[in-house]
């Protein structure tokens, strides 16, 4: 199907950028850390944690939080690694997830805030950049409102830019399935915001 | 499969298993239209990136339109979102000094060809005949 430029930009990739040929592939790398070469841990680390830091983000609203799971999931992922029978790309994604699902079930917060001092803006004014910031602060408020199934839906589709497809395939349900939740917390998050930003 | 929303219909023992809501099949699963409209299919189906914008201004509300854009112009930002420079190296210092465990025997996946498994199964139906024609001749 053709593609269309839209409010949403899908990548055609997994977690991450799929390993050039240049690079070693996964299974590789794994056969070196059990092997006894720690820092080779390092390559996967550094391979595939900005998409799973953004999932965690976007799940908890919170950069310490995110820092946390994702360091918790790696460190997991290393005391496991030798169970990694398929993908490593879909078998750390699942682990920072029941991360965050873990974290939203034992916290509830009142108010999510990024604190993105580093990160880059899209905005050229300063005016820009100050509606930014109460956009994003009322973003996050309203995606907290959210039930995790369709925050986790419309974080991966919107903030992670992932086809359904491989929203599917990392979740383990159903495309058909996966776009409900989408569109419901499109619909939800519409709601919750037309009255100040439509 | 399309809700029931008959509130006469009272909910019982015999309520087929397939309406019943559960955490394999939530509820916000079900794929039933949202609003049924086209405005709405429209511009989600923009959103999916499956029609054009221009399509979208034409069917769905201009002010949907613009909201969207709006928030996909906060969202593309967090898209470009990096972990930040020390979480590597923290992470890499808190593993643990030890290699990953092994996986015990118990765990290991076994590959098992047709050939193998034929073998292993004629051996254990000769071991079986073995030991019941053994305990026939003892007695």
């Amino acid at each position: 199907m053709k593609r269309y430029t839209s409010g949403v930009k899908t990548t055609s990739v997994m977690v991450a950028p799929r390993a050039a040929d240049s690079q070693e592939a996964d299974h590789e790398v794994i056969g070196r850390v059990l092997a006894g070469d720690r820092n080779a841990f390092g390559m996967l680390i550094r391979r595939y944690s900005d998409p799973l830091y953004r999932h965690a983000l976007g799940m908890t609203g919170s950069p310490d939080v995110a820092e946390d799971i994702l360091q918790a999931s790696f460190i997991k992922a290393y005391q496991h690694l030798a169970e990694v029978h398929g993908r490593f790309d879909a078998w750390i994604f699942r682990i920072v997830a029941n991360g965050c699902k873990d974290w939203l079930k034992n916290i509830r917060r009142t108010h999510l805030s990024y604190e993105e001092d580093d990160q880059p803006s899209a905005f050229a004014t300063p005016e820009e950049e100050l509606d930014r910031t109460e956009l994003r602060s009322d973003l996050d408020r309203a995606l907290a409102q959210l039930a995790p199934s369709l925050r986790e839906a419309f974080v991966m589709k919107h903030v992670e830019g992932r086809s359904y497809e491989e929203m599917a395939d990392l979740l383990g349900t159903t495309v058909g399935a996966l776009k409900m939740r989408v569109h419901r917390a499109r619909e939800a998050l519409q709601v919750l915001l037309e009255e100040k930003y439509a | 499969m399309l809700d029931n929303l008959d509130p006469r219909e009272r909910r019982s023992e015999d309520t087929p298993k397939s309406r019943e809501t559960s955490a394999a099949h939530p509820l916000s699963d079900r794929e039933v239209p949202l609003n049924g409209d086209t405005r709405t299919a429209t511009l989600n189906a923009w959103l999916d990136g499956e029609v054009p914008e221009s399509e979208a201004r034409a069917t769905a509300n201009a002010r949907d339109v613009e909201f969207w854009l709006r928030i996909e112009k906060e969202v593309e930002v967090r898209r470009e979102m990096k972990t930040p420079v020390h979480v590597y190296s923290q992470i890499m210092e808190a593993l643990p000094n030890d290699l990953p465990a092994a996986v015990p025997w118990y765990k290991r996946q076994v590959t098992v060809s047709p050939m193998v498994a034929m073998a292993a199964t004629a051996g254990a139906v000769a071991v079986g005949m073995a030991i019941g024609a053994a305990l026939t001749k003892g007695r």
